[in-house]
């Protein structure tokens, strides 16, 4: 569980610090005050290659494909974009300590000592002059990798995962992916553990009796039995609703990452309001099962007011990480439980 | 229920909406400035009052707002026994964290990361009774007929051994009932909505906590 964070010259924040994280963190704030940075950051420092970045480009929306060329621009416009004010001399830092792999520190700056050489296919000769990117990753334990992502006439060389803290990204307006979600169901059955999904899905959603693993067009995919009047029929989770597809994909992402992070941006997104109390509190005991800590933005009242009762149960458990932008940084304060429950009790605005 | 937006510098947060419509009048009516009033929303409607000032201190640093408020005051009764009813409001101060909590009415507690807070009790400081106790003089003025009818019936109703608060009330609510011939249930709330309101707030019984407010503005 993350407990602290520390964060230098990534994206908006030229330097920020938190400590007393919880288990479920929701973070608030306006259009780009810098919630989905803090995610990011997060994400990145867990992540263990820099496959992990170029994911972060594509969830953010530009672009699922990278189309390559062989110039400084190019390299520099894949990583430029992550350093505070788009200024690389300031190398960024990303440090979180806390437990169960917890500790973890990423650095991430342009290696001046050195020149990456690019080949040139068509010319014949290789075109030197770009300094690396390196990524360096220090895990609890102190174990230490290092990845420098090159071009090569093959694609972008981006390393392999080395030593990642479990975890899974939701981003705002991408669909939770179907395979990964059949993978998730698949090995959550084959451990036998798959019941208690769905019955917290079953509990929610009576009508949907069963999920199992399916494939459709040569693509695996998580399949609902649906109870209808004459028989039970199975349709793609996909095609059932995108609220419960989330919600499938949300239970299976804490039960298939134990002891990691789950980050979520939006979490409204996609459910029906009278649902979110419950959706809250199935999120939340399986979290508390598998020992998950969740981090998630949320732009909806109804989503706070909707996790009240959760945290009357239990505030500690609970935080309001509210992010803001001023002048030209941004930053994140840490609220206590407590103190969250109250404002939602006393109908305060938050967002 | 506080302000949907608090632009500060000063927040006054009373018991209930009795005490918010009579200081959002008293403001207006006196010319002050920097002031704005609510009170806590009780987790159901049949308690609220000072019970609730630890919720809305802890919840009001959650807001985005709360970078603007540079002063709290929290108005409240001293009912039958001022040191007991000033002691419940530390305890709720103390328990919402953050702020520090005054060592008596009208003294400001100031810290280095919460806005100052003090607190006024009425009808003042070391007096018994409440919110009415401090209007009643004011209302009778400004309702003389009716004057010795309330005190006649207040007589015959044999109210001397009620609680000061109690017997407050209880006249202001006949006042009130006399003086409304189009609802005799006009709430305390609504007192200053009429014209002329049933209680008039340049009346000098009202002067010492004009004074405060005043001079407790000047300092932010």
């Amino acid at each position: 569980m993350i407990r602290s964070i520390e964060v230098k010259n990534f994206r908006c924040f030229k330097s920020l610090n938190l400590s007393q994280l919880g288990r479920i963190n929701l973070l608030v704030g306006r259009n780009a005050s810098g919630k989905t940075a803090f995610l990011e950051a997060l994400f990145l420092v867990a992540g263990g290659s820099a496959e992990v970045i170029l994911r972060l480009r594509g969830l953010r929306g530009s672009g699922d494909v990278i189309k390559i060329t062989y110039t400084k621009k190019f390299y520099e416009s894949l990583w430029n974009d992550l350093f505070y004010a788009f200024n690389p001399k300031q190398g960024i830092s990303i440090r979180t300590s806390g437990t169960q792999g917890a500790d973890r520190v990423l650095k991430i700056s342009y290696d001046e000592e050195e020149s990456l050489t690019i080949p040139i296919m068509d010319k014949g000769e290789d075109l030197p002059g770009i300094t690396p990117i390196k990524m360096q990753w220090t895990t609890s334990g102190g174990k230490f990798f290092e990845v420098k992502p090159t071009i090569t006439p093959r694609g972008l060389n981006v390393g392999q995962f080395v030593d990642a803290l479990p975890g899974a990204f939701f981003a705002s307006f991408v669909s939770p992916n179907a395979e990964e979600n059949a993978t998730n169901y698949s090995e959550l059955s084959k451990q036998g553990k798959e019941g208690e999904l769905v019955k917290a899905l079953n509990r929610e959603f009576p009508y949907i009796q069963g999920l199992s693993v399916e494939i459709d067009s040569g693509t695996p995919m998580v399949y609902a039995s649906i109870a209808g009047t004459a028989h039970l029929r199975k349709v793609p989770l996909t095609l059932v609703s995108g609220g419960i597809n989330k919600f499938v994909s949300l239970l299976l992402a804490i039960a298939s990452n134990p002891g990691g992070v789950i980050y979520v941006d939006e979490i409204e997104n996609g459910f029906y309001y009278d649902r979110l109390t419950t959706i809250w509190s199935s999120l939340f005991a399986l979290a508390r099962q598998y020992d998950v800590q969740i981090f998630a933005s949320t732009h909806s009242s109804e989503c706070l007011k909707a996790i009240l009762p959760l945290i009357k149960q239990d505030e500690e458990e609970f935080r309001l990480l509210r992010a803001n932008r001023d002048d030209d940084q941004c930053n994140v304060l840490v609220y206590r439980g407590k103190d969250l429950g109250n404002a939602i009790q006393q109908e305060f605005e938050l967002r | 229920m506080l302000p949907a937006r608090i632009d500060g510098p000063c927040l006054i947060i009373g018991e209930g909406a009795h005490e918010e419509a009579f200081l959002r009048h008293l403001l207006q009516n006196r010319n002050i400035s920097g002031y704005q009033v609510g009170f806590p929303q009780p987790p159901d409607q049949s308690s609220g009052g000072r019970g609730g000032f630890g919720e809305v201190l802890s919840g009001l640093r959650v807001r985005p707002d709360f970078k603007n408020i540079r002063a709290v005051v929290l108005v409240s009764d001293n009912d039958e026994d001022p040191v007991t009813s000033f002691n419940e409001i530390k305890a709720h101060i103390t328990a919402a964290g953050g702020f520090l909590e005054p060592t008596q009415p009208l003294s400001v507690a100031q810290t280095t990361d919460h806005p100052d807070l003090v607190t006024v009790m009425l009808p003042w400081t070391d007096q018994i009774g409440c919110l009415e106790t401090l209007c009643l003089p004011a209302a009778l003025e400004a309702w003389p007929q009716l004057k010795p009818c309330v005190e006649e019936y207040s007589r015959c109703a044999d109210i001397g051994t009620w609680p000061k608060s109690k017997q407050s009330k209880m006249q202001m609510r006949c006042l009130f009932s006399a003086a409304c011939k189009t609802d005799p249930n006009t709430p305390l709330t609504y007192a200053w909505s009429r014209n002329p309101p049933l209680i008039p707030l340049g009346h000098q019984s009202f002067d010492q906590l004009t004074e405060f407010l005043h001079n407790f503005r000047a300092r932010y």
